[in-house]
């Protein structure tokens, strides 16, 4: 096996494309060269980032491909990369949406296309080096790196009020995370160190734990969103443009789960036995009430923004539950929700690019216009109600079986909302697809294109592969979740 | 000859004067440029005995490490200052050879503030400064903001000396003696500290808040930051701020280091106030001057923070964010200099609008500048924050921290307005583009330094502890 240093390869990466693309002509109307480019570059990142998965060693529960820069001279402080295997699949999640959404926005024509691939380059450097950060500062620096070309493309590229939900976004989610700078630089006077790992083994009085947790908890109830934390997320959804929504559903999402289960549970774990109540509170309204939400919508992509939120519901109660199913529940929710609910904003923006309007009362009897995309949308959408056969079924069959292991009336509670997901979806494809084909879709539209091919036919794959052998995430990750969840603490909850 | 920097510029500037008075054939452009080459060959004054130490004239100055580092720091400022009075194309009332010397005059006024080491010297070059910025302020005489805001700062900085004075001499009759070190000695000696030393020590920081316009006492900053022709702006806002807090942090640690728990409180007020003061002040402006007014009262307050625990680390951490906010501010005001339509200096934030479709480079290098005044990582304004917020909690001021971190988000909000306009807003009138190199390649450095710092911030934190240490060689 080679000593590849591939983490920092994987960061550097994307920017170095990123050169390529801004150095390319703009005189050509569709930026050709550029996308070329950026595809190039995507494409070969993803590829390297399936080195992780091949070469990573399934009994270990550590840090692996670690790599160490110095930063600051001082021992404690270092800049050091590495995956685990609850990290590793989130990183080639981030990879493999990234080139999805430049694939898809191949045959598009937008204005400023340079800078908008640029980000989306810019993107992917940020968030691989989130997820592979192993000390707390650099994930920090990631973390919050990742609002400035967030901003940019909701607020340049977004729709009509673009501007509001591009302030609502960076405030909102700039707020949280500035009070986990606070615990971040507590932890490190507190042990002299900032590394994750050396961390782990170390304790803290449980009410510096309260108050630490409270901390990061800020920042993350904010980022994945919890209810009531939530109202940046439809706004940002809406205004976002379609690979914005992509990647903010796919990836930026499981930022704040991610950080749940790293901090808020690996190291506080008696805080988070402490708060286990107020978090199942919190997710089975978010469930419940935002599914009642979705139900009302009139904006697909806001029905598909509030289901999201009901969705991470079931994710912070699998976290918190704090036993091997609930987490392995929270991270194939994740993964098959950053999957599903990706391909779900793909064909809303494929709907969007040929009729132009969101409107769920525009359409109607979609079917008979784009036959094929009504097939493809059938199957995300029964993967987001959890149908048996898909991933989102597994998610939130293990975290609802870890939740009835812990309390029964929550498990009880937030099974609801797997039926009124269903209610809600299948109303939304039924408005949209079913019945009498609409007045308004005279116009005879061309079915999806080959670069929309590629899109769906990838995820619809992986949505049903990871359905059907939902191991192949798994085996990554149960030797680091199994640690985590043997340093927990026995609760009563 | 330790003092020889400050020697070497004054006589230097007067020689200008002559040459300017005498020979009209001697342009104004002439003139600043030998002032921008005193300035550079003065630095090697300074740099040649940065590691040394001693009094000098009796104590009335004092040459050690770190007053030398500021004066570099300034020195730095200034050129770069002069630099752009040289490449820009200014108002015609600017054109005056006398501007580039008054420059050096305030600059030798403010180097010899960051070396006094006696309430008298103090005073006498805090006096120097003051007296040629209220000059610079007003330079433009026909125009009647830059005299309004004269009038308002000369008022405003008499008020000050006047509380200064009446300070000083409060602690003159108490002990006996305006030097620093005695004043430290009569310290150290008593037993219970007498009130009214904390009385005369009030005073005279309500005298130098108001110089850094630190809240409450900032009233005159927006007025006078509008009022004065942007090259002037440019000036206030950086190096008499650098020299003010020098001289803060020479008076707090040196002399006063007894009463900690007294002036900690006042700081930690202060601070505070001018954190809020200065993110709720800039909401609402609609002038770039203005609101970068307030944006340096939210960065003094930030400042203010790492001064509270009057610690080594606390003044490496100042050190190192005015190092940074130096480029910063510098490089945004670079900018609002170069911001030009039809031939016309405009300031208004809605000018910005539409700047990335005409100028996508300018508008790269803007943004990358206001991320960093904001303090988002990865810019350099993010590692300024984060040193000085560690060491507040290293301290155990935990409520500092956080009432600094809402603050910064509330700041962040009006930075990221400036990124909307330039970004998202749609311009009806564009700016002229700006077709000057030096400006370009300058505002460019300026970018890279703010995006570079990330990578080896080490070498600050080296920089700046290995000259703070002779601050607290005495103690």
């Amino acid at each position: 096996m080679l000593n590849l240093p591939i983490l920092p390869i994987l960061i550097i990466l994307p920017l170095i494309g990123m050169a390529f693309v801004l150095l390319s002509p703009e005189s050509d109307e569709f930026a050709k060269e550029s996308k070329k480019s950026a595809i190039w570059t995507s494409s070969s990142t993803f590829l390297l980032s399936l080195y992780l998965p091949l070469n990573f060693d399934k009994s270990i529960p550590h840090f692996q491909f670690v790599n160490t820069f110095s930063w600051f001279n001082s021992d404690n402080l270092r800049f050091s990369l590495g995956v685990d295997g609850l990290s590793m699949p989130f990183v080639i999640l981030s990879t493999f949406l990234i080139l999805l959404c430049i694939v898809f926005i191949y045959p598009q024509q937008k204005k400023s296309m340079r800078m908008y691939l640029c980000s989306f380059l810019l993107l992917e450097s940020f968030l691989i080096g989130t997820f592979s950060a192993i000390d707390l500062f650099s994930f920090y620096i990631f973390f919050e790196s990742i609002l400035i070309p967030m901003y940019l493309l909701i607020g340049f590229w977004g729709g009509e009020r673009r501007i509001y939900s591009a302030y609502k976004f960076f405030l909102y989610t700039l707020l949280g995370s500035v009070l986990m700078l606070i615990a971040i630089i507590f932890l490190y006077q507190e042990f002299g160190t900032i590394s994750i790992p050396k961390l782990l083994n170390s304790t803290l009085p449980f009410y510096i734990q309260v108050w630490l947790w409270l901390a990061f908890f800020s920042s993350f109830a904010v980022k994945i969103p919890m209810w009531p934390f939530h109202t940046w997320l439809p706004d940002a959804h809406v205004e976002a443009p379609t690979e914005g929504s992509v990647i903010l559903a796919g990836i930026l999402l499981k930022l704040g789960g991610y950080g749940f289960i790293r901090f808020n549970l690996s190291l506080l774990p008696d805080a988070s036995i402490f708060f286990t109540p107020f978090i199942y509170f919190l997710s089975v309204v978010a469930i419940i009430y935002t599914s009642f939400i979705a139900l009302v919508q009139n904006d697909m992509k806001k029905l598909i923004a509030y289901s999201s939120v009901a969705h991470m519901g079931f994710v912070t109660i699998g976290i918190f539950s704090a036993n091997i199913q609930g987490l392995h529940g929270a991270v194939i929710q994740m993964i098959s929700h950053g999957l599903i609910s990706a391909a779900l904003f793909f064909s809303i923006g494929s709907i969007y690019n040929r009729y132009h309007t969101k409107e769920i009362n525009f359409y109607g009897g979609l079917n008979t216009r784009l036959p094929k995309l009504s097939i493809l949308f059938l199957i995300f959408t029964l993967g987001s109600i959890g149908f048996p056969g898909t991933s989102g079924f597994v998610g939130e069959f293990l975290t609802l079986l870890a939740a009835y292991s812990k309390n029964t009336i929550v498990a009880f509670i937030s099974a609801f909302g797997v039926i009124l997901a269903a209610s809600y979806m299948l109303l939304l494809y039924k408005k949209v697809f079913l019945g009498v084909t609409s007045d308004n879709l005279k116009k005879k539209m061309d079915d999806i294109n080959k670069y929309e091919v590629i899109v769906y036919a990838s995820l619809v794959c992986l949505i049903i592969l990871f359905g059907i052998k939902p191991e192949l995430i798994l085996d990554y990750t149960t030797s680091s979740l199994d640690r985590i969840t043997k340093l927990y603490p026995i609760s009563i909850f | 000859m330790l003092i020889l920097p400050e020697i070497f510029i004054s006589v230097s500037a007067l020689l200008l004067l002559l040459l300017s008075s005498f020979y009209k054939k001697v342009s104004y452009r002439d003139i600043a440029y030998l002032a921008l080459i005193i300035i550079f060959v003065s630095q090697f004054f300074i740099l040649k005995d940065i590691f040394y130490f001693e009094e000098i004239f009796n104590g009335f100055f004092v040459i050690d490490s770190f007053s030398s580092f500021i004066k570099i720091l300034i020195l730095i400022g200034a050129g770069l200052i002069i630099y752009f009075y040289i490449i820009l194309k200014n108002p015609q009332s600017l054109n005056r050879s006398e501007f580039p010397i008054l420059i050096l005059f305030a600059l030798v006024g403010m180097m010899l503030m960051v070396s006094a080491n006696n309430f008298l010297s103090l005073f006498m070059s805090i006096e120097l400064q003051s007296l040629t910025l209220y000059v610079l302020v007003s330079f433009s005489r026909n125009d009647f903001n830059s005299s309004e805001a004269g009038v308002k700062y000369f008022i405003i900085g008499s008020l000050s000396t006047c509380i200064f004075l009446f300070g000083t001499s409060l602690i003159y009759g108490l002990v006996g003696s305006v030097s620093f070190a005695e004043i430290g000695i009569f310290m150290s000696e008593q037993f219970q500290m007498p009130t009214l030393l904390i009385v005369g020590l009030i005073f005279i920081l309500v005298s130098i808040s108001l110089k850094i316009s630190a809240a409450p006492f900032h009233m005159w900053t927006p007025d006078v930051y509008q009022g004065a022709p942007t090259m002037v702006t440019t000036i206030l806002s950086t190096i008499p701020k650098i020299a003010a807090f020098a001289v803060l942090i020479r008076l707090l640690i040196n002399p006063f280091s007894e009463i900690i728990i007294d002036w900690g409180k006042i700081l930690v007020i202060l601070s505070i106030t001018s954190m809020i003061v200065g993110s709720l002040g800039a909401l609402l402006q609609t002038d770039l001057k203005r609101l970068m007014a307030y944006s340096t009262i939210n960065h003094i307050g930030f400042i203010l923070m790492g001064l509270i625990p009057g610690t080594e680390d606390g003044v490496t951490a100042i050190c190192i964010y005015l190092i940074f906010y130096l480029t910063m501010n510098l490089g945004v005001f670079l900018f609002i200099l170069n911001m030009n339509r039809d031939q016309v200096n405009v300031s208004k934030i809605k000018d910005l609008s539409g700047l990335y479709q005409s100028q996508p480079l300018m508008a790269a290098f803007m943004v990358i500048l206001l991320f960093s005044m904001a303090g988002i990582p990865p810019m350099a304004g993010f590692i300024g924050k984060l040193i000085i917020l560690n060491l507040v909690i290293d301290n155990d001021l935990y409520y500092l921290a956080i009432i600094a971190v809402l603050t910064s988000v509330i700041a962040a909000f009006y930075y990221i307005r400036l990124i909307k306009s330039i970004f998202f807003d749609q311009a009806n009138d564009e700016l002229d583009i700006i077709n000057n190199d030096q400006s370009k390649y300058l505002l460019g450095f300026f970018a890279v330094f703010n995006l570079g710092v990330i990578f080896y911030p080490q070498f600050f934190l080296d920089l700046c502890s290995s000259v703070t240490l002779s601050l607290f060689a005495l103690n």
